[in-house]
């Protein structure tokens, strides 16, 4: 592998007046021309961190962070707008690398590669793509991004834009979503929910959490939910052109969607059942191994072509 | 950063392909890059991982029309992902996937073909590091031979993040190993049930389930920042 610091442009760590923090505090001033469509990898161990898409070719890292923090920038072309930057925001404690807050301006098409281990992170008007990845903090992406994935093992992920394509994974965090293309959301125990919005195409798995879908299904949409135990609530309309296939090893079918009454599963164990709304053509396949699955009727309709 | 060890040099070291004082001056390295020890315990891991695969795999027919339609929308990120240090370690990470995936449609298989030939062997292979136990229960030998694959994946990602454990916050380490125990005790219970109904495709998809979710959890806890 080859990583050259090129340049590191327009540094500026600059004294702050006293915070009420227990640590001495600096300003933080970063940033380069780009091009519109940026690829951007920014490790930051800091408290808080902001990402903001703005209608500018250039890129800005600006905030406090505790004394002692480095703060740098790597570009491929000093004198050019750079299609590539790498950022750094290094502390020298664990402590301190809790506390601080970030504000990251890039180009509304960047793509960015943001990672962090305790911040919370908070992005808006991104519509490039977004990698992010947290451990203890949460992550929230308001907007439209093209392409998201987002990780964290312990702290919340909400997505409440329609991203064309998404992934989501946590341990125990809960996972939010409102809609979107091509949806994947896993979690170990967290709760993956998705409110509102149109869903093509989603995947949504956990081992104990709870999965709630109550997202509007476009036409020849495919759903897939599947749990070892967490309990399964689906929200469909009425006017849903949608087949259903819900199917348990142990676990409880309790249909409150159409008539149809599930049966008794595999040797008398677990229950299955198949139901069908309308003209069909959506798709929802539901798989739990001792969770209860639930289907309701809600008051979202499917979505026309 | 510009003395990096190369991925095909952190690769000669994973083989012990390198001239002694080539690997001298490798490892001596490694001891003061927490960057370069980190791409060699994936790319170690990687190795123990494939060489876990089954012999044999048969693609189930469609396979490669699902896998095309589900990189498409990623290739831009993947473009991306080429361009930054980063990229050994999630071509690892996707190749242990991957291999989980071929697992799994090895277990979807077993459903289907050889449901009531039971293994040979009582106690099916589990990892020496996390805390699966054996069952009294036996698998059909495909499930059982897949299972194998499956734990041989999640030892070689439990020894990294071992290895890694000292450079994580206690409150990481106690996040990753309470999921570890949920996914070991629905992976048991999954088998327990697979043992007494081996034809139940969905039960066998279920039990394939759990354990990628579990690799996955360890594969990302491998790839944290240290002391996150």
């Amino acid at each position: 592998m080859r990583a050259v610091p090129l340049l590191a442009v327009a540094v500026a760590l600059a004294s702050a007046a006293p915070f009420a923090s227990a640590h001495a505090q600096q300003k933080v001033l970063l940033g380069h021309a780009t091009t519109s469509t940026v690829s951007l990898k920014l490790f930051a161990a800091v408290g808080d961190i902001r990402v903001v898409g703005w209608d500018r070719d250039s890129v800005e890292l600006s905030g406090v962070v505790p004394t002692g923090v480095k703060a740098q920038l790597y570009a491929g072309a000093p004198d050019e707008h750079a299609k590539g930057l790498k950022m750094f925001v290094e502390s020298p404690t664990e402590q301190s690398g809790r506390e601080g807050t970030l504000v990251l301006h890039v180009p509304r098409a960047a793509r960015v590669w943001l990672k962090t281990g305790s911040a919370d992170m908070d992005v808006t008007g991104v519509t490039g793509g977004l990698d992010l990845n947290v451990v203890g903090g949460s992550i929230t992406v308001h907007g439209n991004p093209k392409e998201v994935r987002a990780e964290s093992m312990d702290g919340n992920v909400i997505i409440d834009g329609s991203p064309e394509w998404l992934r989501a994974k946590t341990a125990t965090g809960d996972i939010t979503l409102h809609g979107g293309g091509d949806i994947g959301a896993s979690t170990i125990s967290g709760t993956i929910r998705t409110n509102g919005g149109d869903v093509e195409r989603a995947k949504l798995e956990s081992t104990t959490g709870t999965l709630s879908f109550a997202s509007v299904l476009t036409r020849n949409a495919s759903v897939e939910l599947e749990t070892h135990s967490g309990p399964i609530d689906i929200q469909l309309s009425l006017k849903s052109d949608a087949d259903v296939d819900a199917s348990t090893i142990t676990g409880a079918i309790d249909n409150q969607w159409t008539r149809t009454r599930p049966a008794t599963g595999r040797e008398g164990r677990g229950m299955t059942l198949q139901t069908s709304s309308g003209m069909g053509g959506a798709h929802i396949v539901v798989r739990s191994f001792k969770g209860t699955i639930q289907l309701r009727t809600s008051k979202l309709s499917l979505k026309g072509p | 950063m510009t003395d990096h060890l190369s991925f095909e040099r952190l690769c000669d070291l994973a083989d012990s392909a390198l001239a002694p004082a080539a690997e001298e001056s490798a490892r001596a390295h490694l001891r003061t890059c927490e960057q370069c020890a980190s791409r060699l315990s994936a790319i170690s891991a990687l190795a123990a991982s494939t060489a876990a695969l089954p012999q044999e795999i048969a693609p189930p027919e469609g396979l490669w029309q699902d896998i095309r339609k589900d990189l498409e929308p990623r290739d831009a990120i993947r473009r991306r992902s080429r361009a930054w240090p980063i990229r050994h370690l999630a071509a690892a990470a996707v190749v242990i996937a991957a291999a989980s995936s071929a697992l799994t449609a090895l277990v979807l298989r077993g459903t289907n073909s050889d449901a009531t030939t039971r293994s040979e062997t009582a106690s099916a292979p589990t990892t020496t590091s996390t805390p699966v136990q054996p069952t009294p229960a036996e698998l059909p030998a495909r499930l059982a031979s897949a299972e194998h694959g499956f734990t041989r994946s999640v030892d070689a990602l439990q020894r990294t993040l071992d290895e890694r454990r000292d450079s994580l916050a206690p409150s990481t380490i106690a996040t990753v190993e309470r999921s570890v125990r949920i996914a070991d005790s629905a992976i048991a219970e999954a088998r327990e049930a697979l043992a007494r109904d081996p034809a139940n495709h969905a039960l066998a998809a279920l039990f394939a389930s759990n354990y990628e979710r579990k690799i996955d959890l360890l594969r990302r806890a491998t790839e944290l920042a240290p002391r996150t």
